[in-house]
């Protein structure tokens, strides 16, 4: 088992028991991982997963304890951002396909560099045209990037939010980019006013074409996650438990597919859309989504839905079934097998990844070295 | 006088893995020490490891200021025009910015406020001296590879430069390579406790076999020394701490002679300059293994002194110990002192309280700062 861990004996195949969760996942979905060649990084409460599958066809697990884990963004699958209570994490892949990690791992997760945003709101990442990390800053009510000498740099707010200040009025927590560009946002309501978001929970979410400078879509509960995909608009409707389909042209939408909880967290990966899923928060404005009423709270899941876009059926599942917390955000991490991190627990950062000189640069410094 | 420094750190976090009883901790100055700082227009920046980085200036009525952070194992610091101030912990090198404009105060009286930014994970690097070039960018004395290394956002570090006694940027602490001399904001002398390249050999070296390496050159330019560190060039002199034999002093580069100038009860170690003083770094060694067999504990059993853990300011044109600042506690080691001219009252938010979650600047791409 990838990160080292021991099946546990006794339990039903397929059960593996981490620290704070018990994760089931359905049969099938180790084998649809492996077969799309794609591994999921997947946040909820004060933890990240890695799921990829083993050579033996199980499914491969990893995890790491962080401050409230929540956005998420892979470029291809060398680099991944995660946003955490103030620190903006990147990590770097540390092995290549030819060299696995000790435990099988064609990918082990090195945190190599980390940006105090304070806490901000960070729902969801992007990493633009530049570079640059894209991020929602929900509390200020704006989408940023990384500053060198500030937390962060406010570099778009919605047309209807009058002043950037800390409050969250707008509950602006997803982005989606186009041609490296800030295309899509989306907003838990179009309100200029402190918690105004919190009165519209059942319909008044919105979708931002930011180029465009207006609202494309409105209407949807708690709108999470917006994303493109083969040129198409999809977001999830957190609020009824929805993925949905916009059209990019006149802001209608229609629902691919329903899942027994708040939606939220959406990628995609061999024709089907992974969607998270959350049951009912304990307390907070949340709790009033519509989706609470429409499933009981016995039937409500916590985990991922892998969803056929064709068909809206869900083909595979994951479910968390001990331990708190919602669904943030999930990342694809393409053509991958076995996704893991870096650091063994105990020799936390004893792993390290050592960079090439560069003798342009250093070629002064560098004179007289015996190499 | 007696001060407690100011803080709000409180409990551990993940990473701090030895956290420290601070109840005990007092700083004791000696009684024109404040008037000193006064004259000289600067503030200072010492780091204790394993834990702790204080920032000492004076406040409004000319007191003593002591503010006290917490993090793991900080050891070298550096500063970028006063504003940036760098900072290598165990795993991580930690970029601290000032967010205060020019000319700003805090409400409480502090003329700069330092923000820990961005933190690149070295990973276990044992982290000595840190220097910063003419541009900013960091040069990382990485004692465990025997190298100096400048950080990466994609990887833990790039080597940059090795010793010719060590045929590469190796792991496993060879020499104890520990110290970096800038020089017009390059990388210019490095210290070595030896200059021997078996694992871990420099420990049978400690008495004499230290050396100072000329960057450029590849050249020793300094020998027999014992556990030099903290090389400096301050007004074309290079200055070395000689931490096994208590003493300050400068390398005579024609002869490679070391020059004493000044005593002090302590393994001394962090080395700054400002004006006509050195303010030299001490600490009080731990009886045996690393320490035993130097020349400063027969130094010491000879005349009766107790070692100290703190500052010693000293002439340069009489090499008298002219002030002192004290640190009465738990800890054993400071490491590293820096001066931040102009800077009257520093402070600095730390990563433990939950302040650096709750405290935001921000700018706008117009230019803006809120």
């Amino acid at each position: 088992l990838s990160g080292g861990r021991e099946h546990v004996s006794g339990t039903p195949a397929g059960f593996f028991e981490l620290r704070s969760f018990n994760v089931v996942p359905s049969p099938g979905l180790a084998g649809w991982l492996a077969e799309n060649r794609v591994g999921i990084a997947l946040t909820t409460g004060d933890r990240m997963l890695l799921l990829g599958a083993r050579a033996d066809g199980g499914l491969a697990l990893d995890e790491r304890s962080f401050e409230s884990a929540a956005g998420l963004a892979a470029v291809g699958s060398q680099t991944l951002y995660l946003a955490t209570r103030w620190q903006l994490h990147r990590f770097e892949n540390a092995v290549s396909d030819r060299e696995l990690g000790p435990a099988g791992n064609d990918r082990l997760y090195l945190a190599q560099t980390a940006y105090t945003t304070g806490f901000v709101g960070i729902f969801d990442v992007a990493v633009d045209g530049l570079g640059r990390p894209l991020f929602t800053t929900a509390l200020v009510n704006c989408v940023s990037t990384v500053a060198d000498r500030a937390n962060f740099m406010a570099v778009w707010r919605p047309p209807f939010i009058s002043a950037l200040v800390s409050g969250d009025r707008c509950h602006l927590t997803g982005l989606a980019l186009e041609d490296g560009e800030l295309a899509y946002v989306t907003c838990g309501a179009a309100t200029d006013e402190e918690s105004g978001w919190r009165e519209r929970i059942a319909d008044g979410g919105v979708v931002v074409d930011v180029r465009a400078g207006a609202i494309l879509a409105e209407g949807l509960s708690l709108p999470h996650s917006p994303r493109l995909h083969d040129g198409q608009l999809y977001v999830t409707a957190g609020g009824t438990g929805e993925l949905v389909r916009i059209d990019r042209q006149t802001g209608e939408y229609e629902t691919v597919a329903s899942v027994d909880g708040l939606a939220r967290g959406l990628a995609f990966a061999g024709g089907c859309a992974i969607v998270g899923c959350s049951r009912a928060p304990e307390e907070g404005s949340y709790v009033q989504a519509p989706v609470f009423q429409r499933v009981p709270a016995d039937e409500q899941r916590h985990g991922l839905s892998i969803i056929e876009l064709e068909s809206g059926e869900e083909l595979h599942s994951l479910d968390l079934l001990a331990g708190s917390g919602e669904v943030f955000s999930i990342a694809a991490l393409s053509d991958t097998i076995a996704p893991g991190f870096a650091e063994v627990p105990g020799g936390l950062y004893d792993q390290l990844s050592i960079g090439s000189s560069s003798p342009s640069r250093r070629q002064a410094s560098t004179r007289g070295a015996v190499a | 006088m007696e001060t407690k420094p100011e803080t709000t750190d409180g409990g551990s976090t993940e990473e701090q893995e030895e956290p420290e009883e601070r109840e005990d901790l007092e700083v004791r100055v000696s009684d024109g020490f404040e008037q000193w700082l006064a004259e000289q227009q600067a503030s200072l920046v010492f780091a204790t490891p394993p834990a702790k980085l204080f920032l000492v200036g004076l406040d409004d009525e000319g007191e003593l200021s002591v503010f006290e952070r917490t993090f793991n194992k900080c050891m070298g610091i550096a500063h970028f025009e006063t504003q940036t101030l760098h900072l290598g912990t165990r795993f991580h090198l930690w970029r601290l910015e000032n967010i205060l404009p020019a000319g700003q105060l805090t409400d409480d009286g502090y003329d700069r406020l330092f923000v820990p930014m961005h933190a690149s994970t070295t990973g276990n690097l044992n982290t000595h001296d840190l220097g910063v070039e003419a541009d900013g960018s960091v040069l990382i004395v990485n004692t465990r590879f025997g190298c100096l290394a400048a950080p990466s956002d994609t990887h833990s570090f790039v080597p940059v430069w090795w010793p010719p006694f060590l045929p590469g940027p190796w792991p496993n602490d060879r020499c104890h390579l520990n110290g970096l001399a800038m020089r017009d904001a390059r990388a210019a002398y490095v210290t070595s406790v030896s200059t021997t390249g078996g694992v871990d050999s420099w420990r049978a070296h400690r008495r004499d076999g230290g050396a100072v390496t000329d960057v450029e050159s590849g050249e020793i330019v300094g020998t027999g020394l014992s556990m030099p560190h903290s090389p400096r060039w301050y007004r074309d002199r290079l200055w070395v701490a000689n931490a096994g034999t208590g003493e300050l002093g400068s390398i005579d580069l024609a002869t490679g002679r070391f020059e004493p100038l000044a005593f002090a009860p302590g393994f001394v170690r962090g080395l700054c300059f400002v004006g006509d003083y050195a303010v030299l770094g001490s600490s009080k060694p731990r009886h045996g293994g690393l320490y035993s067999g130097l020349a400063l504990d027969d130094t010491l059993a000879r005349t009766g002194e107790a070692p100290c853990l703190g500052l010693f300011v000293i002439d340069l044109r009489s090499g008298e110990v002219v002030e002192w600042l004290l640190i009465e506690g738990p800890m054993r080691e400071l490491f590293e002192v820096i001066s931040l001219p102009g800077v009257r009252r520093p402070k600095a938010i730390g990563i433990v309280s939950d302040e650096i979650a709750t405290s935001v600047w921000f700018d706008t791409a117009d230019g803006a700062r809120a």
